[in-house]
């Protein structure tokens, strides 16, 4: 059982938000990962992928 | 009252431990003060004694290595120490947190020292202080990015309005170079690339073109000119100067290594990812002997080149590298230092480039699946 993108960005966002503050490059970066990878997880369920 | 409750009541959380066991402090002291607090300096047989006279009047809790002083009690001796005698209290505390602080602010196991001292020397020692200046230090390497450059600010706005300094002075120079290097830490990658251009003449010009703290700002403009978004300007910069910095402070000065990772980062943020992850290669074993393995600066660069491995190619070779060095970082800097998030951040991605957007069993998965 290994957690993938999603999980990790989703565990790491509100720690760097409150570390870095809210419109620090790294969290909006964090944010933006977060969304991709949410993205691409739902797209490769839709797809049949793994 | 025993004499030793005023230097107590300078404090809250007081770590006498660690204040009292350099006896070099005590030459720094005035004739009144030495007379109570040099015989307690490197004497911890002497300290616990004065420590359980404290205890019979209530005035100190014990905690650990430290006392623990109620505000009130603090206010009290504070306004019972004759007004001739306090200049005398203030600087014996800011003599002893000076003697106190760790000489390395970059070295993360002096980080819990500094942590212990912070509240105490932002009281006690004056902004033109050698301490002074290790606490802003130690804010920024630990992490706390706009702690260090306000403390910065506020540095080198004294040292600009001291008599002694002035705007020109090499000191007030340093701190604003240490001001801008943390504004783009905090985020501000433009205004710090702006501070460190127009530090730039005035240190060559004071300083010397080859001075160590005039190649430092030029090592910082090149890295902020990147982080700014001129890549390749970047690069540019950082391999003009590799030459000059390697003449000047030799091939194997962390200044000349920290040049060497700035020229590779810039030369993957260009478009040349085989080359960075090539040259940080090269440049880890270096580091790893001259730094030791778990210096912050060489996690860095095992960060960049698992970063590089991956935007190279192999990005299951970056996950493998970023969750092996993720433990150690962790570690080394703290579950919360802006380092470790940042590896964190990079393993998930990698996780991610490496095939397994979804995770083996992974909740937000079904989640994700359901939207």
């Amino acid at each position: 059982m290994r957690p993938g993108p999603t999980t990790r960005y989703a565990a790491l966002l509100p720690i760097i938000e409150r570390v870095l503050g809210a419109e620090h490059r790294d969290t909006l970066t964090t944010r933006a990962d977060l969304a991709r990878w949410t993205r691409k997880a739902a797209d490769d369920v839709d797809t049949g992928v793994n | 009252m025993p004499p030793s409750c005023a230097l107590a009541g300078i404090y809250r959380r007081a770590p006498l431990a660690l204040l009292l066991a350099d006896a070099r402090a005590a030459g720094e002291l005035a004739p009144g003060v030495a007379d109570t607090v040099g015989p307690l300096l490197g004497d911890p047989v002497a300290m616990g004694d004065a420590v359980a006279a404290l205890r019979r009047y209530s005035l100190v809790t014990p905690d650990g290595d430290a006392v623990l002083v109620h505000r009130l009690v603090q206010a009290i001796t504070l306004a019972q120490i004759p007004s001739d005698a306090a200049g005398q209290w203030q600087q014996a505390a800011a003599a002893l947190i000076e003697a106190a602080l760790p000489g390395d602010p970059r070295e993360p196991s002096d980080w819990p020292a500094f942590a212990a001292l912070l509240p105490h020397a932002q009281t006690a020692l004056d902004l033109t202080s050698n301490g002074m200046w290790r606490i802003a230090s130690y804010l920024g390497e630990s992490g706390s990015y706009p702690a260090a450059r306000d403390l910065f600010q506020l540095i080198a706005d004294a040292d600009t309005e001291n008599d002694a300094k002035g705007a020109e002075h090499p000191g007030t120079l340093a701190a604003r170079h240490n001001l801008a290097r943390w504004t783009g830490a905090a985020g501000d990658a433009p205004g710090a690339r702006d501070q460190f251009a127009a530090l730039l003449p005035i240190r060559e010009r004071i300083l010397g073109a080859e001075h160590p703290g005039t190649l430092a700002t030029r090592a910082n403009l090149a890295e902020v000119t990147e982080q700014a978004g001129d890549a390749a300007g970047g690069r540019n910069q950082s391999a003009a100067l590799l030459p000059i910095i390697e003449r000047v402070l030799g091939a194997e000065h962390r200044d000349t290594l920290t040049t060497r990772a700035d020229l590779a980062f810039c030369t993957g943020a260009a478009g040349d990812a085989a080359g960075a992850r090539d040259q940080f290669a090269a440049l880890l074993p270096i580091r790893e002997r001259i730094q030791g393995a778990e210096h912050p600066e060489t996690l860095r660069d095992r960060h960049e080149l698992a970063r590089w491995t991956g935007e190279a190619g192999d990005a299951a070779g970056a996950r493998d590298q970023f969750a092996a060095l993720l433990p150690i970082i962790e570690r080394v800097l703290g579950a919360e230092h802006p380092g470790t998030l940042t590896t964190r951040g990079n393993l998930a991605n990698w996780t991610g480039e490496a095939g397994d957007a979804a995770g083996a069993h992974d909740p937000v998965r079904r989640a994700a699946a359901h939207h």
